[in-house]
């Protein structure tokens, strides 16, 4: 009994204070109770319904599990990330932060607590669905292994949806910029997810059938692995974002997102490669070229907002070898050196990417290279020309009145208005007009103005060139205690 | 213990809440940060207790800085803000578990650490009552126990005494003479200047996000010539007294207030004490006087009003 107490102690004292706390306040809030009783009312309104309408089914279980599934990944990949996003969003807000902010919990113990405890909220919610999941098994053509892998997957779904709701409840930004932030996050992530790597057929294959076998067939066990190892890189690179928000200012924070990010990119470029070989398809290439140059895309949007000048901490921790130093800058903490960073990382993904496509097995027309040059050259100009025209306002005529950490807001809008003048301008290119699909995508990909985007792109990346210079000028070790550091994350903390 | 802040600066945009103010408290000194509304105070406070970031400057309690290692420096700060934040559904005794738990006080320690902290605030009662059920008093002396559940060398008390009634306010200053007596440093604010003034060793003076006046509580009296105002109201005419009054040394100023005479003069109690025996040895029969100034109160009010004067000029 001593050792069983001790043993509960031990556990005691380990278990993250922010997951105690939480746990405290939903087992006595509401929150918890209403969605419980909310669940099991519509799991059970469902369930009539399409047992009503499907009476004339010789198999009727498929569809009623395919139902509940599809209604439990959806309302909790959105409400449990509005939930976590929306309480630390309230706590960390610069007007009134919470205290627990100022104790000695470190930010990746903050994080993580936060993750643990909505990812036990969704475990709670998940486990009172499963008998009605289940229960679909006695009405037959229900294939058990696939339905556990199923429910498994859209839990991990979940999940890196709810990092998302913490990352944006991390942001440093007004709650309406996160509310906003946190509507188009909700949106676009799925879709990025599972569109960037060419994942639309599997996930239709994967929510639209659980009755044939679907875990053994090749297809079915590598696309759930795959799918499970994106929402897991996102999740990661979540989680590090929002450790990364919560940091002191004056701390190295932007070293471990841009080491993760790169390390992502290496490691994912070998999967896929490996993966083109074996399927001789280049599209999963072509995706992997996609979601990187949009992830790149979106660090240079954000990067410019960190600090120009870099204080004592940081300068302490850069190496002395010219070499070091170099890679360090683009890795450090720095608005210049992050954009030099995400600038590097997109053109390092055309250039591989096209290289690994080139050299894999599979047969690849010029007219794909094209499109996809076509498609992420525009991208990428138009992003360029946002983040430059953000830091040249922003440390320019804005100085005053917009914030340093809030220059990607800048950017953003910028990029907003610059999509807005291009589709003007295409919209309105003469003879073709009468052509076009007005408001059709494919009008936009058939001939974006890349020529023209990259030429305006250079002239603003020129603009900023002084700005760059200034910074990597300065980014030279503190004079006395640079020799006592190394280029290690335990030297940048 | 020392903590320096040293030149801070916090903008707002065009807004200079804090500018280029510096000054020091040790170990065991208690010091009162006094400024009007909006004069920066709470600023200063939130950049020191690590929850703000200065745009320039910086804080350093014995060399560790605020702005380049905020975590060493929360070791050592127990900041107790002006309201207690959210954590609505929780009651005392699991919101002070959760900061020993976040301070890393673990096992028996952290029970003891817990009791011992609401035995001194006066907590004990009412442990398992929800914060959203506490007056403001209670409130207050929740926060006062959350910052010191770490034990922290230095404590930071934003308007501890708001809303507290005359009791709770007594108490207070009871609990922050024993915690300066404990070797804490203090740096407290209110607006209850008379209380401040009794416990208070040092005072800084901030208005407009500049210091007015920092040091001793009796440097800045000497230094700043803190004027006294002396009420006399004579059992006689009260046109005799006031001739004979206007005519003594350190007397600056005097006016006719309803049946009284509130002559401004330069010093303190030694001063006022000698204009009283040079009226009854003038004759004038005094049916009662009152001294006012020479305290923190009238200090604050006389740097404030120069400063405001200055800056309709």
């Amino acid at each position: 009994m001593s050792g069983l107490t001790a043993w509960v102690r031990s556990l005691d004292n380990r278990m993250n204070p922010i997951v105690v706390k939480e746990l405290r306040q939903i087992s006595r809030g509401k929150f918890l109770t209403v969605i419980l009783i909310g669940f099991l009312f519509t799991q059970l309104t469902v369930t009539g319904v399409v047992t009503f309408y499907s009476r004339g089914s010789a198999n009727p279980g498929p569809q009623l599990y395919l139902a509940l599934l599809r209604f439990l990944t959806g309302i909790c990949a959105v409400l449990i990330p509005a939930y976590a996003g929306f309480r630390l969003a309230k706590e960390s807000s610069d007007s009134n932060k919470d205290l627990l902010f100022i104790s000695t919990l470190k930010p990746a113990s903050i994080v993580w607590g936060k993750t643990l405890s909505a990812a036990l909220l969704a475990a709670l919610i998940y486990s009172v669905s499963m008998p009605f999941i289940l229960m679909t098994y006695i009405l037959r053509g229900i294939d058990l292994p696939s339905a556990f892998l199923q429910i498994g997957l859209s839990y991990v779904f979940t999940l890196a949806m709810t990092q998302l709701g913490i990352m944006i409840g991390c942001m440093p930004a007004s709650r309406i910029v996160k509310g906003v932030a946190g509507l188009i996050g909700l949106i676009i992530m799925p879709l990025f997810m599972i569109g960037s790597l060419g994942l639309y057929s599997f996930t239709s294959t994967f929510f639209g059938t659980v009755s044939t076998g679907f875990l053994t067939a090749e297809r079915g066990a590598l696309g759930t692995l795959g799918a499970a190892s994106i929402c897991a890189a996102f999740a990661g690179a979540l989680f590090l974002v929002s450790r990364a928000f919560i940091r002191p200012p004056a701390s190295n924070r932007a070293f471990v997102p841009r080491v993760y990010v790169t390390a992502v990119w290496a490691v994912s470029l070998v999967v896929v490669f490996a993966w083109s070989e074996l399927t001789y398809s280049a599209d999963l290439i072509f995706g992997w070229m996609t979601l990187f140059s949009y992830a790149f895309a979106f660090a240079l949007i954000f990067s410019i907002s960190e600090r120009d000048r870099l204080g004592a901490r940081v300068r302490q921790a850069i190496p002395l070898s010219r070499s070091s130093r170099a890679a360090a800058f683009l890795f450090y903490s720095g608005s210049a050196g992050g954009f030099i960073w995400a600038s590097i990382g997109v053109v390092m993904t055309f250039i591989v990417g096209s290289v690994a496509a080139s050299a894999s097995a599979a047969a690849v027309s010029s007219s794909k290279f094209e499109e996809q040059f076509l498609h992420l050259g525009f991208t990428a100009s138009n992003s360029w020309i946002a983040a430059a025209g953000a830091v040249l306002l922003q440390r320019g005529i804005l100085q005053n009145r917009v914030a340093r950490v809030h220059t990607w807001l800048i950017s953003l809008g910028l990029e907003t208005l610059i999509g807005l003048l291009w589709a003007m301008y295409m919209l309105g290119a003469g003879s073709r007009l009468a052509r076009l699909n007005i408001g059709g995508m494919s009008t936009f990909r058939e001939e974006p103005p890349v020529a023209a985007a990259a030429v305006i792109a250079a002239v603003m990346v020129s603009f900023c060139l002084p700005w760059i210079i200034r910074q990597a000028s300065a980014f030279k070790p503190l004079p006395l205690k640079a020799a006592e550091t190394q280029w290690t994350e335990s030297a940048c903390v | 213990m020392e903590v320096k802040i040293n030149h801070l600066k916090r903008y707002f945009g065009q807004t200079r809440a804090v500018d280029d103010i510096s000054f020091s408290f040790s170990t065991g000194e208690i010091v009162a940060f006094i400024g009007s509304n909006g004069a920066g105070k709470t600023t200063t406070m939130r950049i020191l207790a690590t929850l703000d970031e200065p745009t320039d400057g910086d804080v350093e309690l014995d060399g560790v800085s605020a702005v380049n290692h905020p975590e060493r420096v929360r070791k050592l700060i127990g900041y107790m803000p002006d309201s207690l934040p959210t954590h609505r559904d929780m009651t005392v005794h699991e919101y002070l578990d959760f900061f020993a738990r976040a301070y890393g006080i673990a096992g028996d320690k952290r029970a003891q650490t817990i009791d011992d902290v609401q035995s001194f605030t006066g907590l004990g009662d009412i442990r398992g009552n929800t914060l959203h059920s506490l007056s403001k008093g209670m409130k207050q002396r929740v926060s006062l126990g959350r910052a010191l559940i770490h034990d922290p060398p230095v404590m930071v008390m934003d308007e501890p005494a708001s809303g507290l009634d005359p009791r709770a306010r007594i108490e207070l200053r009871e609990l922050l003479r024993i915690l300066a007596d404990q070797g804490k440093a203090i740096l407290i604010s209110s607006h209850i200047l008379t209380e401040l003034s009794e416990i208070c060793g040092g005072a800084v003076i901030i208005e407009q996000g500049k210091i007015a006046a920092a040091g001793t509580v009796d440097e800045i009296l000497s230094q700043h010539e803190a004027q006294t105002v002396l009420a006399v109201r004579p059992a006689g005419d009260l046109e005799t007294a006031r001739q004979a009054l206007m005519l003594l040394p350190n007397v600056e100023n005097v006016a006719v207030v309803g049946n009284e005479l509130e002559a401004r003069i330069a010093g303190g109690e030694e001063e006022a004490s000698a204009i009283l025996g040079e009226l009854m040895q003038q004759g004038i029969q005094i049916a009662e006087f009152k001294r006012r100034g020479g305290d923190l109160e009238s200090l604050f009010m006389q740097i404030t009003g120069k400063e405001a004067e200055g800056e309709g000029e």
